[in-house]
């Protein structure tokens, strides 16, 4: 899928805004694998775009809400005290915000570019890594390795960097992975309420809103963008798995 | 050269609901002790007699509750440079994710002691020091033995050419013959490099076969020190009479 998303160009048969007055909510045929919707554009180009779309939304927003979690669980479980007691009651509130609402509360505001969703969805997400990490750095900063690193001089910046997160990425990533399947829905969900991704540019969210309007006559429609997200959430959880199976 | 002057160390346990203090655990109650230059001393007591408390206190990973810990002749810039500690578990104090090579260069590299162009060859020198051959600086500490590893936590503590070892119980975890060729191979260190060193531990016979003087430890206190051969002939406190008569009768 990410493949696909990469070489869309070259897969896609047609441009995914081309309009075809004369070929309106085919079913799917030899010209049009996966049909057309109701400005007569092709469905296939439009998932394969949208897929550039939506991927790289989730994994972005995944991108920035990891490293707000390292940074802030970092600084959490490493000095401890009064700093981790700030830091762990700010999460606190912050999972106490529905954060689908918080999102929308913020789109309202702003523009609903695709650069702000993927920031917006990075920010109202980065409470469950930072715990992880803060979890795992409490463990590991009492390990005899981090005692003998300061003993030799080490700074708290390079042990942190050096010998603790290296340690602490396992789990970080099969949370990071199922963290993007999330974020393509959240992603997905915005778009469908006409909050995220701005038609004509597609994304699998906004292609299913178009669609419900001919859901009657035009099941294709529908049904693949609807199987795009369900795929691309299996699969990302396929690869979580994955990664925690070899981590053991 | 190290002078422990009444050192105190009181753990807080906090528990409940809100962290309310609960109670205080004393781990060390006014230890003093001297240790000359290059000689080896030993710090012998059982399990929680609170060794490796005072040995972090030594070392400077925690600090004192009260009382002074002085090293002569070492300032407080050289302090990481020449105060070196090798602990008892060698398969927690290896980072997993780093080669070997990667672990004895850190010190040095920390304390800028080798330009980045006689770095290999200066770790190669320091795994020869502890018997290693230089290929192993390409493995994971996972691929070594328990023995190989605290090779490789003592090449890390020699790099930075210390003054002073605290060894922390350095051969508790190792099998009997491997623990007897780590020994010798450590007091030939020590007399090579001109080391002074503060050896922790709970072998007896290890004491007497290479510690000058001792101190005995129990109960966060120390109870008997002196030369060891007069420590170990005429003890004085009860404590140490047991655990001599103890240790004959079983060897």
């Amino acid at each position: 899928m990410a493949l696909a998303a990469l070489a869309a160009p070259l897969l896609s048969p047609y441009q995914p805004a081309q309009i075809d007055a004369g070929s309106i909510l085919c079913a799917p045929s030899s010209a049009h694998f996966l049909g057309t919707d109701s400005l007569g554009r092709d469905v296939l180009s439009r998932l394969i775009y949208g897929a550039r779309i939506s991927l790289s939304v989730g994994i972005i927003a995944v991108g920035i809400s990891t490293l707000l979690g390292v940074v802030f669980g970092s600084l959490s479980g490493f000095y401890g005290g009064s700093v981790d007691a700030f830091i762990m009651r700010c999460v606190d509130v912050m999972l106490c915000f529905p954060a689908f609402f918080l999102i929308l509360a913020a789109v309202a505001f702003l523009d609903s570019s695709i650069f702000n969703i993927m920031i917006i969805i990075g920010l109202t997400s980065w409470m469950g890594p930072a715990r992880l990490v803060r979890a795992e750095i409490m463990a590991l900063k009492e390990r005899e390795f981090v005692e003998a690193a300061r003993a030799s001089g080490a700074g708290n910046l390079r042990i942190i960097v050096r010998h603790i997160l290296p340690n602490a990425c396992g789990p970080l990533l099969v949370n990071a992975t199922l963290a993007v399947a999330g974020a393509i829905l959240l992603e997905s969900g915005l778009s469908f309420l006409g909050l995220g991704v701005q038609p004509p540019v597609p994304s699998w969210g906004n292609m299913l809103t178009e669609a419900k309007a001919t859901l009657g006559v035009a099941w294709w429609i529908t049904v693949f963008p609807g199987g795009a997200i369900f795929l691309a959430i299996i699969g990302f959880n396929f690869i979580a798995e994955g990664i925690r199976k070899e981590l053991g | 050269m190290l002078s422990v002057r009444n050192v105190n160390k009181d753990f807080t346990l906090s528990g409940g609901v809100l962290g309310i203090r609960s109670g205080i655990v004393a781990a060390l109650r006014g230890v003093s002790f001297d240790v000359r230059k290059g000689e080896t001393f030993a710090l012998i007591g059982e399990s929680g007699s609170g060794k490796t408390t005072l040995a972090r206190i030594i070392a400077r990973l925690t600090p004192p509750t009260s009382g002074e810990v002085i090293f002569d002749k070492i300032g407080v810039d050289s302090f990481r440079k020449d105060v070196q500690i090798v602990f008892q578990n060698p398969y927690a104090s290896l980072n997993p994710r780093m080669r070997a090579g990667e672990i004895i260069a850190e010190p040095l590299l920390i304390n800028r002691l080798v330009k980045k162009t006689s770095l290999r060859e200066k770790v190669v020198s320091l795994l020869r020091l502890v018997e290693m051959p230089p290929e192993t600086a390409e493995r994971l500490p996972s691929q070594f033995s328990g023995g190989q590893r605290q090779r490789i936590c003592i090449a890390r503590a020699l790099a930075t050419s210390p003054k002073f070892l605290i060894l922390d119980e350095p051969l508790s975890s190792l099998d009997l013959t491997i623990q007897a060729r780590m020994l010798d191979m450590l007091m030939a260190l020590k007399e090579r490099l001109g080391m002074t060193y503060l050896f922790i531990t709970h072998n007896l016979c290890l004491v007497k076969r290479v510690a000058g003087r001792v101190a005995v430890m129990k109960d966060g206190r120390v109870v008997e020190q002196g030369e060891t051969a007069r420590v170990f002939s005429a003890p004085e406190h009860p404590y140490t009479k047991g655990l001599i008569a103890v240790a004959s009768g079983r060897t």
